[in-house]
Formats: C-alpha cells, structure tokens, sequence
C-alpha cells in the first residue's frame, strides 16, 4: 500500500478489501450493462476508490465522473458473492464529492431544498398544475398530470386503536402521487386498519439527500422528524423512503414498506380481492428489491389480482436513481432505454398489446418510465391492487 | 522439472529414424479411403498397430495409430463400451480423415473425443499434443488441428480417445417423407440425425422406454438398420480449396511443420498446400 | 465514442486487470462496435508497432487479458448482439461481446440453450468463453466450448477478416482458434450450436463424511456407465461459506458436498438417479437430498457458481490452480494437496469439477501478510507438481495465460512447445497479437521482450 491520499479516508479498509477482482457484479449494473465500459462498474468504481485512497491514483475528471454516473441502485450488492457492502463504500465518496464542488451542484440543491420545504412544494406544485393546463410543461421534467387544489387526506373513519397504523405521507409523494396515498388508506381501512396521517410535520425523509451525497443536509431532515409517542408501526408506500426511514426509525418504531405489509395480510387480500385476468408487468425499485430485499412479496401480491409477467433482467435499475435522472441524464435516459427495450421484449414475447400494466412501487421510477416513449399505464401496485377491491 | 520425452519404444524409434532421412513419405493405415499415392519413390509408412492401455473405468483407451478400429472395438465390447468411429480402416487413419462416421449432428464429434495425440515430425523428432485427462486447455489445441490434417503435419503414431458405456437400446428410424425433418424436430436429442439420398435416418438411443416413447412422438417412420455410408460422404473437406486469408493459414502451418513437403506429397498437391 | 481510443489512467488502470491477481499497464483501450472497426484497430497497432489484446469481460482468472505493456486493449463488451437465432438449426449468430448467460436467456423461449456454463457465466462473454474453450459444470456430458462453435469469424493479426468453419479449410482452423487465447486473432462473430433444454432434470446434493469418500463415490459413477450431466464437489469450508450466502440447504455437517445433476429424458433420468443413489450410499454418503422444484435447482447452482466470490467471506485473496487428474486419482491428489497447504500454512477449500477430474484448490491468504505470497507460489507450485504426476494435465478451463506459463515445460517437451509455437507463427508470424502469454519464456517457444510490470510468476 502507498503512501495515504487526502481523498476518501472515510472508506473503510476491510469494505475495500472483500472485492476480489471476480466481476459477478458487472451484469448486475446498469451503468456497465448500458456502456461495456469497466470505468462504469461496480468492479472498476471499486477499485479506483481504492487506488484514489491508497494515493495510487488522482482524482481525475474521469475517475470523478465514474462515480458520478454510480445510480446507488444498489444492484450490485445482493449480487456479491464476497458479500462487498458497496453502500459503504460509495456513501462516504459521494458525500465527499458533492462537499467538494459547492457551486456546480446549485441546481440539484435547489430542487432538493424545495423537497423538504413542503410549502414551498405544494406552492411549485400548484404553478405546475397551472402550467401543464396550458401544455407548457415538457415530459423530461417528468411531473406527473397533478391537481391545482389537492383533495384532504383527513376525515377517514376510525376503527380501531388496536388496528392502528401511521402513514408517512412525505414530500414528493404527497405533492404529486396523493392519488397512491389514499389508494393505501382505502385498502388498510378494508383490511381493518385506522390510519393516522404522518402530515407536514414528519415532512420530508431525507432519502433524496442522503442518496444525492448530501449527508449533512439529510442527517439535519432526518433529526427534525419527529419521533412520536404513538408506537403504531409507520407504513411508507414510497420505496426509497421505506429503506431510509427503516435506518431513521430503528431504534423507535417499526417501519415497513406498503408491500410488505399487505404481504403479512396476503390471506385476507385473496377474500378481499379479485382477479382481473389482466396482465402486469412489474419494474422493481431498487429500494425496494435490492436493499430491502423485497421482491417475491410484491410478485404474489399482485398475482391475486393480475397475471404476473416478469422481467428477465435481474432487476435492472431503470435510471430513476432519486436525483440521478437530473443530475446524470445521458446514463440516465441510456440506462432508461435498456428497461423499455426489455419490457417491449417480454411484451413482445407473449404477444402485443397482451400487457396492461406496469407497476412500480416507487414515485422516482414511476414518473421517470412515465417520462419516456413509453405507451403503457404505469401504476404503483397500491393502486392497482386498490382497484381490484371486490 | 521437465517433462521428459516420451518412450513409445523400438518400433517408433525406427519410424522417426526413416522419417529424419526420407524425402517423400507416403503415409497409409489401411488405404480405405484410395488416397494413397502410387508414386514409387515414396517411402510407404505406417503407424505401428497395439492397445497401449484401456482404462475402461476412466473411459479412456490409448492405441498406436496403425490398429484396425474392429480390433479396438472387440477390446471395448467386452466392457460394454465403444468409440465414435465407424468400424474400418485404422484409428489414425480415422483421426487423419476426421472420419465421424453419422455423428455430425451430436457435439460426440471426433474431434471432442480425441484426448491426445503423439506424432513424428518431418525431422523426425516426436511431439504430443495433448493429455490423458478428458478436459484440458493446457496450451494450443493441436489435437483439433491434427483430426482432419490428412498425414500433412507429421504421422500419428498414438491416440487417446474418449470411449463411451453402451447405452441400453439403439435404435435406427427411417423416413422417406418430405416433412419427415420436422417430426423429428419434436424428439429430445436424437443421436443421430441425417439426410442420406432424400432419407431421413435417426438414430434413438438410451433407456428402453424413452426410446420406445420417442419413437410412438414420430408418424411415417419405419424401423431400420444402420444406413450404409459412401466414401464420399465421409470425406467432404478434401473436395474445396481455401481462399484468400484462410489458405495462407493454412500454407503457413503446412509450411512450419513440414517445411520440405515430406508427406503425402499428393495431397498436399491437391489441396494446393505444397510450399 | 466507440471509435476513439481512450487514454486516461483511470480507464487504462482498469483495463490493466482482470478475474487474476495480475496488473498490466497498456497504452490505450478501445471499444470497437463493428468488425470494420476491430479491423481499424488492429491496423492502427500493427502500424504502430505495438501489440493489441481482446478484451472481454476480464473475468479470466490466469492473467490472459492482461496487456502487455504499451499495448492497445481492444474491449469487445459493446459488441454484444445476437445476430440471428435459427431455432431449426438450432444455432445462432452472436457477437464476442453477448454475456454467456444472456444467450441462454434469449433463447430460452425456443426451448434452447447454449451448453457451456462457465462460474462466471453470468459475467464473462462469448468471445472469452470462446478464446479460453471455457468449460463448466454441465460440460461434463455436454462437452466443453469448442464442441458448440460452429463458425467463427475472425480478425487475425495481419488486419483482414476471414471465417473459419467446417467447410472452407481443410484443417479445423475453428478448432484451432478456439482456445488460443486471444493469440490468433479477435473473433468478431461466432456461431454457435444451440442444444434443446432436457425436459427432465434431477438435482442430488449428495453429503459424505470424508473428501476421500466423495472422490471415490465420483470414480465409482463414471465407472458404473452413468454419465451425469453434472458431477461437482464442494469441501466443508467452501459449503459453509456459500450456504451462508445462497441458503441452499447444503449439509454443513459434511466434510464433503457432491452436487450430482442427471438430466434427459424421464426413464433415464429416473432410473439414473435411483443407480447413483445407490452407488452413493455404497460409498457411505451421510445425507442425500432431491431438489424438488426449479427455484431450488437456481438456488443449488448459483451457490456452486458463486462459490469463488463467497471465498472473500474468509480471506480477501485466493489464488487457484485448475489442474485436471485422472478420475481414479482424485482421492489421492486431494490429500497430498491438503497436505501442502498445511505445510505452507495457508488454508485451502476445493470445490471442483470431479466428474472431469478438473481440481480448483483455492488457496486463501491475505496479500498484507508479509511473505505470504512466497508461500502461496510455492504450494501452488506443488500443486501442479502432484497433479502432472498423478497423469493430469496443467489446465482443465482457466487456461494459461500469464500465470502459468511457466510451467508449461512440466507438461510439454520443449520440442512439443516448439510445434505449438508453430502453430501460433502460422497465424500471427509478428506476434503481436496478447504476446508473450501460453508459451513459456526463453528458448525457441515464446516471443521475445519484456513481461508486464507488476505481474508475478
Ligand atoms: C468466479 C469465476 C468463476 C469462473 N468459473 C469458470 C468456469 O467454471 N469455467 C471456466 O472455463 N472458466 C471459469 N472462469 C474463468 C473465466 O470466466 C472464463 O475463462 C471466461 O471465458 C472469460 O471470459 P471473459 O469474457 O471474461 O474474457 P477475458 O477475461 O476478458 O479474456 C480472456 C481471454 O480471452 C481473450 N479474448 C476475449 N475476447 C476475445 C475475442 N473476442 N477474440 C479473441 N480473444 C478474446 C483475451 O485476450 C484473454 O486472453 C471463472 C472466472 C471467475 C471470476
Ligand atoms: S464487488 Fe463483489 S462481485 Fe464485484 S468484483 Fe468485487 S467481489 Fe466480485
Ligand atoms: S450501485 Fe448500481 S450503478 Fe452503482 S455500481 Fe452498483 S450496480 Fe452500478
């Protein structure tokens, strides 16, 4: 090992040294997948971190690109046979890369500072709505078709205080995709459930900064959510903010992702639901899929009411990244490409206009693959599982 | 440590001491396939003949190139085991000729099946390619090149080859139906499958009643022997000559390994590899 | 971007490595989209004068897409279509580029796959596969790469494209391609045979209370006239390391795992397992389990095909030999490869394919540990050295490479190498084509001039 360098002493020694050069990682990335290129794998990031740690190598323009393009989907990790915990290794190098160029990221920190200003959101939201009445609002920005007054989440019925649970409602989420929230309200009060609001206080869970390089930014979001005296388990239907909010609630609460709840109720929703001999194609959030490890649930979820059809590619991400389409959009939209052009393949494959739907469970994905060419409903699994309520 | 030469004793010695001062060199087994040369100055040579060692428990046997294939194959009937090659002529002149006999269709090909091959040089030296294991990527595949080469790249004096158990039943089909291919494309891995003078032939092999129940898969099939073959079928790669980038491949390699056109000068003529 | 050759030391570090412990420092690397411009870049080094090597997925493990120094790596990744699939010849047209697994994915709908299946397949290309005649588990009946290359077309060194097949050389130039390494040339497209999937498979994990027992379960097998479709070993340490990684449900209290595969139609595949069953249990297996559905089938094999990667659980380095030994062998060598590592004090795992005979004894260490690596060649060496005289032979897949090179002199004469050599001057007579790997060093053999920095051996 050489002498030290000053970058990236916060990654830890051990984290670098279990990646052994084998390259069972390289499908699994979407960045690799979209280019061949080592300098944009798992592998090559990996090992040019440790060289920039070791002082073996500088930090060049290329070497600092190649860690900018990393979605952080995550694809790479469940996919190690060495068990190389990438999140690890990429966090802190992301943190430190965004510290070093203040003023180049403006723009990203203008968007993230409007999402965890709620009000701010919603007044941006309503100028939105305005906008895209007039058709002024391209499809890149990828803003779903939003409300200028958005209806009240409040007044549902409360059943039980046994049967309670909290859900977060959050920024993004709540500004666009209300829809997806009282969808998850209607299905949790069928299966007996009272749900408190999480409301403006809980506001923003941080996740986007977090995944953006912004550590401090998030750490300061996540230490003002509140942590309420009410111990109801907190559902999040956002993948993204389940995975984050599982780490910012695991000493206080349970958090479980939408999903993964109604999968614990899976029995009462084959009586509650029915099928629709329809069939869906589900895209999985890298959240959700990778680092939670929720896969099969949602598969089985949606099998009570649809006809599952699968992806073959391993969970491929598909360039949503949290603020990675904005930041990064050439890899993005490429890596983008690559899932349209797999799920036209499977499509095509049965037969076409055979497929009605594709779900995704996370609001980044669902607005990026709605942004595209794409000529499908996108929905998230909440509400189409919602719509199949006997 | 070094790999030390190889001791196939007496007879290849004398063999390799001819061929160090012969000019012309005629390489024959049986001359089955009628492309020996009458030339009187060429010097005839044949490979010694002899089971080296059969392990039948490694499905693996060694012979010197000269042994006719029939007496290779009484060894191999005793324990249940055969080779790929059709019974005539000798095992080098089937290596020699790549002579497959109907497998084509099956990746058992000839030259999968053979292990390793010892070989005089035009100078006399002896080289192997090679080794006594059924897998192995050690170095350059010189075994594929000498399957097939026609005596141009030296005379094979032994061969390894892969033998297989017997399977339970064999079975031939045939049909003279036009559509008789695409039934057969409803069966799992036919041995054999071949197009011989406008007949389908299939050869079904395996557990008894995998072969019953594939045969009841086919309509229009009859029952049949093992068709006979033509020479002509066997020896399809003498009948073209290379082009552009390929034939100077493949001069260049009749050039390295015999730079003074030793053997089978007639072929090598044909061919348009004479240097 | 493709045209360009890029030059930046973070892209020319990367493409210094691959799936071995080696390093190289090239002078530039490409990513080619069409043979036209492979053959550019070939002509460009050719009339440079430097070497050029292909590039795949860099997963080799012997150092054979390590470039020597000052050459340009041409990186076939982005050259990864199927050209054309023919279900009723079963066989297709890809590009070097297409990853083994993705192949067999494509076709999975014609009911057809491509036999080969590397460890890495998941990862490693065609073009790799085909360069290194790559083998895998399933090889054992299928037969190894070079039995499903039907055509090649090929960059050779001299810049012109050409193809080699069955019908226009009359020496096998495709069965001489294949295997050379990256040596001969860059193929450009391949053609390979397609095999129908088996409608009936039956996976066994078959559990033994010595590696000894295994080994000579594996012998009795073959002996017996059954030829599995895959017959692979795993020793305690390396099962323990995987089952905590996949959960397969491995037997850990085993001191050998056989993973037995037999496939084909029903009564074969019925009437084989119950044989193997009973050959087993003569040889004293302790446990035997069916996989009962396909989910647990995936589960069984990518625990064996992942087995190397799970090694860094243990120790961050390994190094491996994948020397092949009689089958009758297996036993013996096992032990005296045991014995070495104990003598060098290092740790070794075996998970290997017995049916073949093919050993990858893993040698684990920490590369930090002073002098550790002295030993780790040392028994590596050793290794080789029981093999060759137990009857087997250097390389069974990985190939040669860099890495060992060296010890080709152990198993060829030096007049054997010579006539190796030949074969290479037919097609690259300048050598400039991944110089200076297979073929030992010094004498006749090798071509001249200088080793990469920083690699070993
Ligand atoms: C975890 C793991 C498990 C493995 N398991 C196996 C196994 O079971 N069986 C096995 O056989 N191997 C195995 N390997 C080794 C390796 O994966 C194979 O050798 C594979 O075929 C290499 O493919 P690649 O695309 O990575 O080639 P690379 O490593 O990039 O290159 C390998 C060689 O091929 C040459 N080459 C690449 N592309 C071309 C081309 N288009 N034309 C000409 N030459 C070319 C290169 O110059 C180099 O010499 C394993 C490796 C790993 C890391
Ligand atoms: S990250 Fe894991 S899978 Fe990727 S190269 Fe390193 S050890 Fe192999
Ligand atoms: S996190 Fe995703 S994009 Fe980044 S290296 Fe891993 S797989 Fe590639």
């Amino acid at each position: 090992m050489s002498i030290s360098s000053p970058h990236f002493q916060f990654v830890n020694e051990e984290d670098l040294n279990t990646c052994v050069n084998c390259g069972l990682c390289l499908p699994h990335c979407p960045t690799y997948r979209v280019t061949g290129e080592d300098i944009y794998s798992p592998r090559g990031r990996i090992n040019l971190i440790r060289s920039v740690k070791h002082g073996d190598m500088e930090l060049t323009k290329e070497v600092v690109n190649s860690l900018d393009t990393c979605i952080q989907c995550m694809g790479c990790e469940p996919a190690c046979p060495s068990g190389v915990q990438y999140h690890n290794i990429i966090s802190p190098v992301k943190t430190e890369i965004h510290q070093r160029r203040y003023w180049r990221d403006i723009p990203l920190r203008f968007g993230l500072y409007v999402v965890s200003h709620l009000p701010l959101l919603r007044l941006l939201t309503r100028i939105i709505s305005v906008f895209q009445v007039l058709k002024a609002v391209p499809k890149r920005l990828q803003i779903p078709r939003v409300p200028f007054r958005r209806q009240q989440l409040l007044n549902y019925p409360h059943l039980s205080r046994e049967k309670e649970v909290i859900l977060f409602t959050g920024c993004v989420m709540d500004a666009w995709y209300r829809n997806v929230h009282e969808d998850t309200i209607t299905l949790l009060n069928a299966l007996g459930y009272s749900v408190v609001i999480s409301g403006d206080e809980y506001g923003c869970c941080g996740a986007l900064h977090e995944h953006a390089g912004f550590t401090k930014t998030a750490e300061k979001i996540q230490g003002n959510i509140p942590r309420s005296t009410d111990n109801a388990t907190i559902i999040v239907n956002s993948a993204g903010c389940s995975a984050s909010l599982k780490k910012t609630f695991k000493d206080s609460h349970e958090v479980l992702d939408i999903n993964e709840f109604l999968y614990r109720h899976i029995s009462d929703l084959h009586k509650l639901l029915i099928h629709r001999k329809e069939k869906v194609i589900i895209q999985e959030p890298c959240h959700l899929r990778h680092v939670q490890g929720i896969s099969l649930e949602v598969t089985e979820l949606l099998g009570i009411a649809f006809d599952v059809v699968q992806l073959d590619d391993d969970g491929l991400c598909c360039g949503a990244g949290g603020s990675f389409s904005f930041s990064q959009p050439e890899m993005a939209n490429a890596v983008r490409g690559r899932k349209i052009a797999e799920i036209t393949r499977v499509i095509e494959s049965i037969s076409p206009d055979s497929v009605r739907y594709v779900s995704s469970a996370n609001p980044g994905c669902l607005s990026f693959l709605s942004s595209s060419a794409i000529n499908i409903e996108i929905q998230h699994p909440v509400t189409l599982l919602k719509q199949s309520l006997r | 440590m070094f790999k030390n030469a190889v001791n196939f004793g007496g007879a290849v010695e004398d063999l390799q001491k001819k061929i160090a001062i012969s000019n012309s060199i005629n390489i024959v087994g049986t001359n089955s396939t009628g492309v020996a040369s009458n030339e009187s100055e060429d010097e005839k040579l044949k490979a010694p003949a002899g089971i080296i060692s059969y392990e039948p428990d490694e499905l693996m046997i060694s012979v010197f190139a000269g042994t006719e294939i029939h007496e290779v194959n009484i060894e191999l009937q005793a324990a249940q085991q055969r080779i790929v090659i059709p019974d005539w002529g000798t095992i080098g002149g089937a290596v020699a000729t790549r002579r497959n006999g109907l497998r084509e269709t099956h990746h058992q090909t000839l030259p999968n099946n053979v292990l390793r091959c010892t070989v005089i040089a035009a100078d006399g030296s002896l080289y192997q390619a090679g080794g006594q294991v059924v897998k192995n990527v050690s170095g350059f595949d010189l075994v594929k090149l000498l399957v097939g080469s026609w005596g141009l790249l030296g005379l094979i004096v032994e061969v390894t080859m892969r033998t297989e158990p017997l399977p339970q039943v064999s079975q031939w089909v045939k049909s003279a139906h036009p559509q008789a291919r695409e039934q057969a494309s409803k069966l799992y891995r036919p041995a054999v499958e071949t197009l011989i003078e406008g007949v389908t032939y299939l050869l079904l092999e395996g557990h008894q009643n995998d072969v019953e129940q594939q045969i009841s898969l086919l309509k229009g099939f009859a029952l049949c022997e093992m068709p006979s073959l033509s020479h002509q079928y066997q020896y399809q790669n003498l009948n073209f000559l290379s082009q552009g980038p390929v034939r100077s491949i493949e001069r260049g390699i009749r050039k390295q390994f015999d730079p003074t056109n030793k053997f089978n000068k007639k072929i090598a003529a044909q061919r348009n590899l004479l240097t | 971007m493709s045209g360009a050759v890029h030059i930046n030391t973070a892209e020319l570090f990367l493409a210094g490595q691959d799936g071995s412990n080696m390093m190289g420092s090239p002078l530039g690397v490409c990513y080619p989209t069409t043979t036209a411009e492979v053959q550019n870049a070939v002509r460009w080094a050719r009339s440079k004068g430097v070497p050029f090597i292909a590039r795949g997925a860099g997963t080799g493990l012997a150092g054979g897409a390590i470039p020597e120094a000052g050459s340009l790596v041409i990186c076939l990744t982005k050259m990864n279509k199927i050209r054309s699939i023919d279900a009723n010849r079963r066989s297709a047209w890809v590009e070097p580029g297409v990853l083994n697994a993705d192949l067999s994915r494509q076709t999975s709908r014609e009911g057809l796959h491509f036999a080969p299946d590397p460890s890495s397949q998941q990862s490693c290309t065609i073009g790799g596969n085909v360069a290194n005649n790559s083998g895998g588990p399933h090889c054992l009946s299928e037969g190894v790469t070079s039995a499903h290359i039907l055509s090649l077309e090929v960059v050779l060194p001299s810049g012109e494209t050409c193809t080699f097949d069955a019908e226009t050389s009359l020496f096998d130039l495709r069965g001489a391609f294949i295997g050379s390494e990256g040596m001969f040339g860059i193929a450009t497209a391949i053609e390979v045979r397609l095999v129908q999937n088996p409608p009936h498979v039956a996976t066994m994990v078959v559990g033994f209370a010595s590696v000894h027992d295994g080994a000579l379960a594996v012998s009795a097998i073959i002996a017996h006239g059954i030829i599995p479709s895959a017959l692979e070993m795993m020793d305690a340490p390396i099962t323990r390391a995987v089952e905590e990684y996949v959960h397969a449900g491995f037997p850990l209290d085993a001191a050998a795992t056989l993973i037995v595969e037999i496939d084909g139609l029903e009564y074969s595949v019925i009437d084989g397992s119950r044989q193997i069953r009973e050959i087993v249990s003569l040889f004293g297996a302790t446990s035997f389990q069916v996989a009962e559905t396909a989910v647990e089938r995936a589960r069984i094999w990518k625990g064996r095909k992942t087995a190397f990667g799970a090694i860094a659980r243990i120790q961050p380095n390994y190094y491996l030999h994948d020397t092949v030994v009689p089958r009758k062998k297996l036993a013996e060598v096992l032990s005296q490869v045991t014995a070495i590592a104990t003598q060098e004090q290092l740790q070794v795992m075996n998970v290997f394919h017995a049916g073949d005979g093919n050993l990858h004894p893993i040698l684990m260490f920490d590369k930090r540990v002073a002098g550790v690596m002295d030993r780790v060649h040392r028994a590596g060496a050793e290794i080789v050295r029981v093999s060759l005289e137990a009857g087997g032979v250097l390389s069974g897949e990985h190939g040669i490479g860099l890495e060992k090179r060296d010890f080709m002199r152990w198993m060829f004469t030096e007049n054997d190498l010579l006539f190796q050599q030949k074969l290479r001057s037919a097609f690259d007579p300048d050598g400039i084509s991944n110089p200076h790997k297979v073929l030992p060093r010094g004498s006749g053999c090798s071509d001249t001039a200088s080793i990469p920095p920083g690699s070993w051996i």
